[in-house]
């Protein structure tokens, strides 16, 4: 538009030819002078120069500044030296034809200032900046199919991340919830194929805000409520973004379909985020015996934002959303499903119930209706029961490559014990009080029955064993954590998967090779007998087979984790650790069905 | 040797009760089929050792990643030999001394050496007076050749961050 204006006014200047008299400077002058003061004032009163973020150069570029600048003094330069006698009269028309040019560029400048400085006009402009910037970011550099480092580490975002650093160093709750807003913005401006960058910054937010508030730096309640549930659904809607870089035709059925792993990789680390973020506060919270309100918020925030994923990716949920919405059908593809599951049930996550009934929707394309565990009814061994059978008529092609692909991780007793030694590995020390206020989230529920029921979901139904004897669990152990074994897993393909973005997995991703107390509880609660009148000889006999340092660990995380019982704690103490364990596990008979029948 | 050689090990019904075992190739951190064979020894020796069976192994990789300590071979390197240590912890075993049943020893490479690098060649033998035998025999005698000196995990547990969350704030 700036160089047609100048074109357009010398060729104005040539076919008019005008002579205009000595009022040229005066006009050129003047208009330059007005409007210089306008703006100058603008900047003053309503935007900060010393930021970074926008810096003045990007305030600058955006209100066309610096080209007003140049064209008014042109038309004055031209005015003031040229004089009357000697120059031609088109040089005068020109240089009054260029004044009036600046002077509506200037007031253009001055209309995009006003614009830029307050409300939604500077959010669209600062969040169009960001998509400018992280534009630039990219992907990152790459060796093979890994991409190396996160790009939120990149300079371009620098200068937005110090701006969000400095609204979290000075509690500034409007600054960071503008902040957020700018990555929304920004998230509809970007170009799909570039939108994993953001999405790196996306996580590196929620990371930075999870933090200052573990940390007690930002104390405003706010800040979970509100600004936690936002980053949720910004999230879901940019990976959400990386679907529509979709090609026409991708053979969903008969191959790995990259795409919908790349999304299920970005909300699978959002969703360990928000877990994390939980686990973090009620661990500060059983420290300090309270849960303070930012905290309390905190908690509930990210309950709130995993379940908004989980609404997103859940096939049965987000086939209510409108069509030719980008989560309409939610994850289809095996491999992301898994990947997934598996992010989902780490790290003490909230919704790994719906977690379990929206993984086996995705993997057989069959919603599991019901409340699982009663009529013995269970989640694992009705996926089982669908993906089994390979031969049974009128299988769908989805569950047969889900089949091919649950195999290729071991088979479903192995991806199943994996969740579990993954779940456990991380659940809330039950020794410690809950903290007021943090009772009502299912992760920290105290009931025992509650314990048992959580625990009964990565469980086969009653009297189908998929662990059979003490011989059976050491060959199960010896999978989940032998160092062989480490290349196989979910663990292992969730890392593989965010290797190949732009992001770095925070908490790290953890393999069960590096969780053996956890492996060892897995294994052991599918040999636990389920009932009073069960024999235990085969747990007894695969715990008396352990080595120690195995032994000891289960027991450590055991009595953490699976202690119900005060009274019974007490009078175990002394016993042989083999049967502590055993009594230790016997949690698992607290059958909420049997318990109500017999009640 | 082979690679099909070595996947012979991975038949259970005739793991040897006395086995020796060197590999020093760059191949095993390289290579993604004798990755894939190496990953299977791991967890053969180490499922033996967990069911008790009547076994002697004595190992020998190499110290240090064949391309210096960046890069994929030697994160995969490192990988492996840390877990090897988890594992000899897990199985609560000495792994030192004459009469440990499963030892690894770690070789040291000179960089400067331009023929052979090891006394004995990658392989394995249940044997103990073949000539590989007596060339490993006098490997594992060597200065070079050290007993494990890593650090085994502390933790019986499991990681620090999974049973308090906040240690991700700082690390």
């Amino acid at each position: 538009m700036y160089p047609l204006g100048v074109t357009v006014a010398i060729a104005v200047s040539l076919l008019i030819g005008r002579h205009a008299g000595g009022s040229v400077v005066t006009l050129a002058v003047g208009l330059f002078a007005a409007l210089l003061t306008a703006i100058t004032l603008v900047i003053l009163l309503t935007l900060d120069v010393d930021s970074r973020w926008p810096s003045l150069q990007d305030i600058a570029t955006e209100a066309y500044l610096i080209r007003w600048f140049v064209l008014a003094m042109t038309a004055i330069t031209l005015a003031a030296f040229f004089d009357d006698a000697t120059k031609a009269r088109w040089v005068t028309t020109l240089a009054i034809t260029l004044s009036l040019a600046g002077g509506f560029l200037g007031s253009l400048s001055l209309y995009h200032l006003f614009r830029i400085s307050t409300g939604e006009g500077r959010q669209y402009f600062l969040g169009r900046l960001l998509s400018r910037q992280v534009s630039r970011v990219g992907l990152g550099s790459s060796v093979g199919d890994v991409v190396v480092g996160d790009a939120a580490d990149n300079p371009d975002v620098e200068s937005y991340l110090s701006r969000f650093q400095s609204a979290i160093d000075s509690s500034d709750i409007t600054a960071l919830r503008d902040r957020i807003a700018e990555l929304a913005v920004a998230g509809n401006t970007i170009s799909p194929a570039e939108i994993g960058a953001l999405l790196a910054l996306d996580l590196r937010v929620l990371r930075d805000l999870g933090r200052a508030v573990i940390l007690g730096r930002l104390d405003s309640p706010e800040v979970g409520s509100v600004l936690f549930p936002s980053l949720g659904q910004l999230v879901v809607d940019h990976a959400g973004r990386t679907l529509e870089v979709r090609p026409t035709a991708v053979p969903r059925d008969v191959e790995t379909d990259r795409i919908q792993l790349a999304a299920a990789t970005y909300l699978g680390q959002a969703a360990r985020t928000f877990a994390w973020i939980g686990a973090a506060t009620y661990r500060d919270a059983t420290e300090k015996e309270q849960a303070p309100p930012a905290l309390n918020a905190a908690a509930a925030g990210s309950v709130t934002a995993r379940d908004q994923i989980l609404d997103a990716v859940d096939p049965d949920t987000s086939r209510h959303l409108p069509a030719g919405h980008t989560w309409r059908e939610g994850l289809v593809d095996p491999t992301a499903a898994l990947v997934w599951w598996w992010c989902f049930c780490d790290l003490n996550g909230s919704h790994d119930g719906r977690a379990f009934y929206a993984a086996i929707f995705m993997l057989t394309g069959e919603k599991f209706f019901g409340s699982f565990g009663w009529g013995n009814r269970y989640l694992l061994s009705e996926l089982d029961d669908r993906l089994g059978d390979t031969d049974a008529p009128g299988r769908s092609a989805r569950s047969l490559r889900s089949h091919e692909v649950v195999e290729a991780h071991g088979g479903l007793r192995n991806v199943a014990l994996e969740l579990f030694a993954t779940s456990m590995a991380s659940w809330r020390d039950r020794r410690r009080p809950i903290p007021a206020g943090l009772e009502q989230n299912w992760a920290y529920w105290d009931d025992p029955r509650r314990l048992a029921r959580r625990a009964r979901l990565f469980l086969p139904r009653t009297g189908e064993a998929w662990v059979k004897d003490s011989g059976d669990a050491l060959d199960a152990l010896t999978l989940l954590i032998s160092r062989g074994a480490e290349h196989r897993g979910l663990a292992a393909l969730v890392r593989r998967t965010t290797q190949r973005l732009p992001i770095v997995a925070v908490p790290p991703i953890i393999l069960p090779q590096h969780r053996p107390a956890a492996a060892v509880l897995a294994v052991s609660a599918h040999l636990a007998p389920r009932t009073e009148s069960d024999s235990y000889a085969e747990l007894e006999r695969f715990l008396d087979r352990l080595p120690t340092a195995l032994l000891d660990g289960a027991l450590l995380l055991a009595q953490e984790i699976l202690y119900v019982d005060d009274a019974k704690e007490g009078s175990i103490a002394t016993r042989r650790p083999t049967q502590r364990l055993i009594d230790l596990l016997t949690f698992i008979q607290r059958d909420q069905q049997t318990e109500v029948t017999q009640g | 040797m082979t690679i099909d050689d070595f996947a012979t090990l991975l038949d259970r019904d005739r793991l040897p009760d006395r086995l020796e075992l060197v590999q020093t190739s760059p191949a095993w951190v390289e290579d993604e089929d004798w990755i894939r064979v190496r990953d299977q020894i791991d967890s053969l020796i180490f499922s033996q050792f967990l069911f008790d069976k009547p076994l002697s192994v004595r190992r020998i990789v190499f110290l240090e990643p064949p391309e210096g300590e960046q890069g994929r071979s030697a994160a995969e390197h490192r990988s492996w030999v840390g877990g090897l240590i988890r594992d000899l912890f897990f199985l609560t075993m000495p792994s030192r001394g004459a009469e440990a049943p499963y030892q690894i020893r770690q070789l040291v490479r000179n960089p400067r050496a331009t023929g052979p690098q090891t006394l004995v060649s990658d392989g394995w033998s249940d044997q103990t007076n073949d000539p590989w035998s007596e060339a490993f025999a006098s490997t594992w005698a060597a200065p070079g050749c050290i007993e494990n000196n890593l650090t085994p995990p502390d933790y019986p547990v499991g990681p620090v961050g999974d049973r308090d969350p906040r240690w991700y704030l700082w690390h």
